[in-house]
């Protein structure tokens, strides 16, 4: 929790770019943690079906997570690359000196 | 053919047609893509008006899996749906008469990125569990970040990338606390959860995505930033998407539960948000931000009236957003504007200027269009509320006819053609009677003094307060900080809310 407060402090208090990218990433990083987390049973086995499995994780929110993730890595890269445009543009990712087209 | 298998192909028609590209392009090296778009759109057309057809007297819910696998992908209609993918279809119907394909979507990757978004769109339309809104959600917004780049609005495409994100990050943690209750990801117009803190982050999800204020600042950006014809297909769904979220998500089960804090929250933020953008759209100096800002205050009419428990107003209301939107975008493609300066109106043609003012009065609520019944109906029994609306069309028709006011090359004479057709309308629904419970009232005639007098209104208002008239760009946008720091008041204020 700690962590994602943190996150969230540099999210809004941040003026470059890449940073607020990296403390979104660290905050669904938390939710993606905190969900995993949520579907995890003690001494449960990975939900791979086979004869005599008795107790297993739930397969839910890690499938969910898994999506979560890659939707992360898309968003990722879309931002980065807009920001490496952004600097080749205006030569600058500070929030502070940029503005609208 | 079964209805079920037509939900089922109605979010796959688009990815068929991306093959079907990627087929002809690299075996035939042949380029067909505008032209799958065109049988795209109509085929969802097509799809689309059948499941309306079907649904369209339904009671309960359908509900559907693909395979008999506990996990399996769900699929739900009902007839609140209708309206959701009647605003689809009608963004489709404007793609399609609206010719401009190819100059909104200038390349081959960019026409089958628009095919994915699509997909999405019509993916959240269908979809019966969270898992899958979400990845729809996501496939739709990632698509839009992309075409928005592509047209050179960096800054926008990023911010709203942002600003999507952080909607769906309050999304997944709105999922973690309802799996963990709940041990499911269905959601339908009967769903519940049995605890506030859901609704508070499920609402808001939506309220950042619908651009409700104060993260509203999104909006003009990124529809702004568009090309026409996608700025047309970002009015009508993925903000309306927003409140498709608010419905299923928040209100319906807030007020099933009588969770009354967390439709209080949305009330008072619906409020603020007519408010200021009213006075947004009157002091906004680029025409399409004034274009999208009236569509920030139409999220904000909707989330009033859904608060109250009027879905069915409310959706009607969205569908007919999404036609006038429509047209108003598709016409700032048609004014030629003045380069110099500020973007600002100098030349249009004799039907353009009809169409505006058309919009105008639908963008404002003003009678006889259709937004100014719905408004009315629910209006009688809130006068506060009528009170604001009435304030707000003021702010709103001034601020769109400030543009016309000083740089078209209208005589002023001709208006007058324009008005005695309004009155005729008017005239013929009085008489008739053929719209029940609808009166000449106080709001009416005040809207008619508006009318007649709105370009001097205009004038004297804009000169009264130019000084004003960046007020908005330095108070509020370009500036992320600080709209990040909204978005963390406002989580504070709803947990103080529903405590």
């Amino acid at each position: 929790m700690a962590v994602f407060f943190i996150a969230v402090y540099g999210l809004v208090t941040s003026e470059n770019l890449v940073r607020k990218i990296m403390c979104l990433n660290i905050i669904e990083g938390m939710i993606i943690f905190l969900f995993i987390k949520a579907g995890y049973v003690e001494e449960a086995v990975a939900p791979i079906l086979k004869e005599g499995l008795l107790i297993y994780v739930d397969p839910v929110p890690q499938a969910l997570m898994l999506t979560a993730i890659v939707v992360g890595v898309c968003f990722n890269s879309l931002a980065l690359s807009i920001i490496i445009k952004i600097y080749q543009k205006r030569g600058t990712v500070n929030v502070g000196e940029l503005y609208e087209d | 053919m079964r209805i079920n298998n037509i939900i089922l192909i109605f979010p796959v028609i688009p990815v068929f047609f991306v093959l079907i590209n990627l087929f002809f392009r690299y075996i035939f090296t042949k380029d067909y893509s505008h032209k799958t778009v065109l049988f795209s759109c109509l085929l969802q057309i097509f799809a689309g008006s059948m499941i309306i057809w079907h649904f369209f007297d339904f009671s309960g819910i359908l509900k559907f899996s693909i395979t008999e696998f506990n996990y399996s992908i769900l699929f739900s209609m009902d007839r609140f749906k209708i309206f959701f993918i009647a605003s689809y279809l009608i963004t489709l119907v404007f793609v399609i008469i609206s010719y401009k394909i190819r100059e909104s979507f200038s390349t081959f990757y960019l026409r089958n990125i628009f095919l994915f978004f699509l997909a999405g769109c019509s993916g959240l339309l269908v979809t019966g569990d969270m898992f899958n809104f979400y990845v729809s959600y996501e496939l739709m917004i990632i698509c839009a970040y992309a075409i928005i780049a592509s047209n050179g609005k960096f800054y926008a495409s990023l911010k709203y990338m942002f600003f999507g994100t952080i909607s769906s990050l309050f999304f997944l943690g709105g999922v973690i606390y309802f799996y963990m209750a709940h041990q499911t990801f269905d959601f339908n117009s009967e769903f519940f959860y049995n605890f506030p803190v859901v609704g508070l982050l499920f609402a808001l999800a939506f309220i950042i995505k619908s651009g409700i204020f104060p993260i509203s600042f999104w909006v003009p950006a990124c529809h702004g930033a568009a090309k026409s014809l996608f700025s047309v297909c970002l009015s009508a769904f993925p903000v309306s998407v927003g409140i498709y979220g608010l419905f299923y998500f928040v209100v319906v089960p807030s007020n099933t539960l009588a969770y009354d804090s967390i439709l209080i929250f949305i009330r008072i933020l619906a409020v603020l948000t007519i408010i200021s953008s009213a006075l947004f759209i009157f002091f906004e100096p680029v025409l399409k931000k004034a274009v999208a800002w009236s569509s920030v205050f139409a999220m904000g009419t909707i989330a009033l009236i859904l608060s109250y428990g009027q879905y069915e107003i409310a959706l009607s209301y969205m569908v007919v957003h999404a036609f006038y939107k429509g047209v108003f975008f598709l016409i700032l493609d048609d004014i030629e504007y003045d380069r110099q300066g500020v973007s600002q109106l100098i030349k249009s043609g004799r039907t353009t200027r009809i169409y505006y003012v058309l919009c105008v009065f639908f963008a404002a609520g003003i009678f006889p269009t259709f937004t100014h019944f719905i408004k009315g109906n629910f209006g009688k029994h809130f006068p506060g509320i009528k009170f604001i609306w009435i304030v707000a069309a003021v702010l709103i028709t001034a601020g769109f006819f400030k543009f016309r006011y000083k740089y078209f090359k209208w005589k002023k004479t001709k208006d007058f053609y324009v008005l005695s057709f309004f009155l005729g309308v008017a005239v013929t629904y009085i008489v008739l009677k053929k719209v029940p419970r609808i009166r000449l009232d106080s709001i009416m005639v005040l809207e008619f003094i508006l009318l007649f007098y709105s370009y001097k209104l205009a004038h004297f208002l804009y000169n009264k307060f130019y000084i004003l008239k960046d007020f908005g760009n330095h108070l509020f946008y370009n500036n992320l900080n600080r709209e990040f720091l909204y978005v963390v008041i406002l989580f504070v204020t709803g947990l103080f809310m529903i405590r």
